[in-house]
């Protein structure tokens, strides 16, 4: 039997807290974490640049004024109250499955029963939709920045998708627990994800019985949520998978451990043996090096933005586990460390969706409606709480193809009320042969987004749909085109009350900012997450100069012309449409 | 790498330009920049995401061990559809049977790869990469295959992924491939950033100047694909799923001519570790009825006789069910290849049964003999220069 528990439960973690943070874990050296610490303070550049960057990937984002806040003070002290976490967000209080509508079903004919059934999934879909607002909200507020740049991340790497497990409850309970840990401890998180009842519904556990074992949960512990593939074998998988017989959700929603269905019989697992059951399986999974590698390789590279070298991921993996898996001390090393303010790394990333949409709400200090980032982020690829595979969502370039390119600048127009779908077809002279819209699918998809993966049977009903795409200018009751359901879905999410609220002329002129490249200049200050590319300020001194001659006025006489603003909200669209923007 | 890219958009960047303000109406034929236009050879790519389970696609049914290891999921006799005295396709694969008989189906059976993984990403990684090292290669293997077929052409949508997950096998470097869902939302609204105003030089940003390159990419892209499918006049009925759309909009870029060389969309939901005939039997319908009208459409069109069709999958699942009616990840599956250039019939051996490695099929083709085919007979490309390596040839092309 295995004697040595690297972490016996919440106990042994309450434990480790303070003494991890000094440095004194096992084996560890104490002076370590000191020692880069002063480093870092040595070489570390504290300039806006670097601020900017720093409020980017720790978060998402900052306004010029926040970046100035920051430079007063030392960089110390910023990461300190980036890495121990910000004042308590009030939860979102998680309706039960008690609390849902309850209906005696007796006497009901069949018909009735399949209404109700769908009213039920219809009103958990709406607790998903609003909970899903309620997190990029407090993203965007800006509250508790790395907590929720790291939930992020762990909602990718510990993921599960509503697709599958059909139940709000227990994805945003499993939610909380990500966000509460993000900052706090991988080991609890990796505890917490086995006996998650959102995880075990989603990886098929509550199938995975004595006798008749289902490996998924099992394989994906091992390669995507502890070690990494190349780390352990297909025994490795069978024993994992037989150690986790019997974890399972129960009737009632909550964690359930059927004796029963357990496998109690001896195991070997990564050449230790035992009657190892699930908590066994995550104390041994802890205690293999490659795990804390594995994990802070995962965390410096979505940091990032490209893989650590060798000699990197050693120094941060070591500073894991000599952490006893607590994360402060190497984000905090990390954030300080003047290797994470390098030019390969700097304004490098692709943003990823939400990093796009709630950091353009950010930057230009301009509240966006939760539901249009919700909406928006799913056309581009990341629809939260759905994640297209367990490994999460690819980072990096794999956000960008040629048609979210696009979209991301048509959003971003929504966003700043200035591209109208009617408008737009009008103008265009293109009226007459609109109609591309499909009726028949649009109402289905606006209630059952989620039959779209072509597992169920809502899709499937063959309609008129194919007439409808043949047929020219199909025209709505109205008499106006039909929009294309990607684009009517985020109108609808974005409201028919909805207005930009922002007022570039009134900022522009507040601060006295009145000439061509001097309102070039800070509206790339405020609307990028990076350094501008030379060409392209000019590119839009150049825009801004030929719309401001166009109406006859000097430079400088801009904002008193009754058009400043739609002047300067189209510049602004075309800035965010661009290359530049996409990057942090 | 990234001037290679640039200077081969700038070679038919003159033909672009031209069909740019050329209007709408009879754009396609002219559009196929730097390329041979009488030749409209394509390759459309299925891929069956999540695992697809062989053995109930192509069904021994007749094989005692296989309805023994699959007591609750199996199909019986009068559940396929007879190939021969021991095989038969899913019941649900009507179409797909009508087009083996008429000799226009390839089956290769037991596709698969020496040492397999069975992880969903690593695993395609090799189907993508065509290559053990998976994505370290850092590149898919369609643009080695484009590339060398075609090495004078220089238009974006050369390869064209319908749907929202765009496989790595459509992975450069130096370019991103043109995905979309929705060809009438596939455009910019309102301010359109200049393709002009992409400065072809380098900036020192890597990241900022590949994204220049997407930004022109679209410019060049976004009008021809949208004008395609909306010009498309068929009589086909596509099934209204996701899957039936996505190959309805190929159907328009194949026969607009816009230079799409190879096109790929998928099915998902192949990862059937509970409950599998239900899931299992709905998916072969979708994909039969897709795959029959896609087929049906294309067959008569000058460019879509020039078409043909891969359908693959990461993994086949394991031989034994598992205790939920489902099956985990396994090794070797079938693959299909469709079209009027195929000489239809069985390729390759059906995998043993009673010669299992760990409980699972030992694959008995290299899924890359079918990529070296398309590649050598079909694109008349050097297969070992797409491939990297070299590999027996099949005789369905």
């Amino acid at each position: 039997m295995r004697a040595t528990h690297l972490l016996g439960g919440l106990a042994a973690l309450l434990l480790s807290l303070p003494a991890v943070s000094a440095g004194v874990a096992d084996g560890a050296d104490p002076a370590r974490g000191d020692r880069a610490t002063a480093q870092a303070r040595r070489s570390l550049e504290w300039n806006a640049r670097n601020v900017e960057h720093l409020y980017n990937r720790a978060g998402f984002g900052a306004t010029p004024a926040e970046v100035a806040a920051a430079l007063a003070r030392r960089p110390e002290e910023v990461v300190e109250q980036l890495v121990s976490g910000g004042a308590p967000v009030e939860p979102f209080y998680v309706k039960g499955p008690g609390e849902m509508a309850r209906v005696d079903r007796r006497g009901l004919s069949d018909e009735q029963r399949q209404r109700l059934r769908r009213a039920t999934r219809r009103q958990d879909r709406f607790q998903m939709g609003a909970y899903t607002n309620w997190w990029i909200e407090v993203m965007a507020s800006g509250a508790d920045p790395l907590r929720d740049r790291m939930a992020l991340f762990w909602h990718g790497f510990f993921t599960s998708s509503y697709r599958d497990v059909r139940n709000s409850v227990a994805m945003a309970r499993q939610h909380q627990m990500l966000r509460a840990e993000s900052l706090g401890n991988y080991g609890a998180m990796l505890r917490g994800i086995v006996h998650d009842p959102g995880m075990l519904k989603y990886l098929d556990n509550d199938a995975n019985r004595k006798g008749n074992n289902n490996e998924n949960l099992a394989r994906e512990l091992l390669e995507l949520f502890s070690l990494g593939e190349g780390n352990y074998t297909e025994d490795d998988v069978k024993n994992v998978a037989r150690a986790l017989t019997g974890m399972r959700v129960g009737i009632d929603g909550e964690y359930d451990f059927r004796r029963r269905q357990h496998d109690f019989g001896r195991k070997e697992i990564l050449g230790e043996e035992g009657r190892f059951n699930g908590d066994d399986v995550v104390d041994i999974l802890l205690e293999q090096e490659a795990c804390a590698r594995w994990v802070a390789g995962r965390v410096v590279e979505y940091l990032e933005g490209v893989p650590p070298t060798a000699e990197r991921l050693d120094f941060y993996a070591a500073l894991l586990r000599e952490a006893n898996y607590d994360l402060a001390p190497m984000l905090r090393s990390l954030l300080l460390d003047p290797a994470f303010y390098r030019d390969e790394v700097v304004g490098t990333r692709v943003q990823g969706p939400v990093d796009y949409l709630v950091g353009c709400s950010r930057r230009l200090d301009m509240p966006l409606p939760a539901g249009f980032v919700r909406e928006g982020a799913a056309e581009l690829g990341q629809e939260l709480f759905f994640p297209p595979s367990v490994k999460g969502w690819d980072e990096g370039t794999a956000w960008i193809t040629t048609s979210s390119l696009m979209l991301r600048g048509n959003l971003a127009g929504m966003a700043l009320g200035v591209v109208e779908w009617e408008e737009v077809l009008a103008g265009r002279g293109l009226l007459a042969r609109a109609g591309q819209g499909r009726p028949a699918d649009d109402e289905m998809m606006s209630d059952e987004r989620m039959g779209d993966d072509g597992q169920g049977p809502v899709m499937d009903d063959g309609s008129a749909s194919d007439q409808m795409m043949d047929g020219e200018g199909e025209l709505d009751e109205n008499g106006r085109p039909q929009m294309p359901k990607q684009l009517r879905d985020l109108r609808s999410a974005i409201g028919d009350l909805y207005q930009p609220r922002i007022n570039l002329a009134w900022r522009f002129s507040q601060a006295g900012v009145t000439t061509d490249a001097a309102i070039a200049d800070r509206m790339l200050d405020a609307a990028l997450a990076i350094d501008p590319p030379a060409d392209l300020r000019e590119q839009l001194t150049r825009r801004l100069a030929q719309e401001r001659e166009a109406l006859g006025l000097e430079d400088g006489a801009l904002l008193d012309d009754p058009s400043a603003e739609d002047v300067l909200r189209r510049a602004l669209h075309w800035l965010l449409a661009t290359p530049a923007a996409q990057l942090s | 790498m990234r001037i290679d890219r640039r200077s081969f958009l700038a070679a038919g960047g003159g033909v672009l330009a031209a069909s740019f303000g050329a209007g709408p109406a009879s754009a396609a034929v002219r559009l196929f920049g730097g390329g041979d236009e009488r030749d409209g050879r394509t390759l459309v790519l299925v891929q069956l995401s999540g695992g697809n389970d062989g053995l109930s696609t192509v069904v021994p049914y007749a094989n005692d061990e296989y309805r023994r290891v699959r007591d609750s999921i199996r199909l019986n006799a009068d559940q396929v559809l007879a190939l021969d005295d021991e095989r038969g396709l899913h019941g649900e694969l009507k179409g797909l049977k009508s087009m083996y008989d008429a000799g226009r189906l390839a089956i290769v059976e037991g596709a698969g790869y020496p040492n397999p993984i069975r992880s969903h990403f690593k695993s395609y990684d090799v189907w993508h990469t065509a290559h053990a090292r998976g994505r370290a290669v850092g590149e898919g293997w369609v643009p080695r295959l484009v590339r060398e077929a075609f090495p004078k052409e220089a238009a974006p949508e050369r390869m064209v992924h319908i749907g929202k997950q765009v496989p790595y096998s459509l992975h450069s470097p130096t370019s991103a491939p043109v995905a979309f869902e929705i060809p009438e939302s596939y455009r910019w609204f309102g301010q359109t950033p200049e393709a002009s105003d992409a400065a072809p030089e380098s900036t020192g940003n890597p990241a900022l100047d590949r994204l220049r390159g997407v930004q022109a990419d679209a410019n060049a892209s976004s009008r021809r694909i949208r004008d395609a499918a909306r010009s498309y006049r068929t009589a086909a009925d596509y099934p209204n799923s996701a899957f039936g759309r996505a190959l309805r909009v190929a159907a328009s870029l194949i026969d607009a001519r816009i230079g799409g060389r190879v096109i790929s969309v998928d099915l998902n939901g192949f990862d059937t570790h509970r409950d599998q005939r239900r899931q299992h039997d709905q998916l072969m319908r979708t994909l039969d009825e897709g795959l029959a009208v896609f087929c049906g459409d294309l067959r008569g069109r000058t460019a879509g006789d020039e078409c043909m069709v891969v359908v693959f999958s990461e993994f086949g699942r394991r031989v034994a069910e598992n205790g939920s009616r489902g099956t985990d990840h396994g090794t070797a599956g079938p693959m299909f290849v469709m079209g009027a250039p195929v000489k239809g019939g069985l390729y390759g051996e059906a995998p043993r049964l009673d010669r299992l490695k760990d409980g699972d099929l030992v694959h008995t083709t290299d899924f890359r003999s079918v990529y070296a085919t398309v590649a050598q007979r079909w694109f008349g490309a050097d297969a070992e220069a797409v491939l990297g390596a070299k590999y027996p040839l099949l005789d369905f092309a």
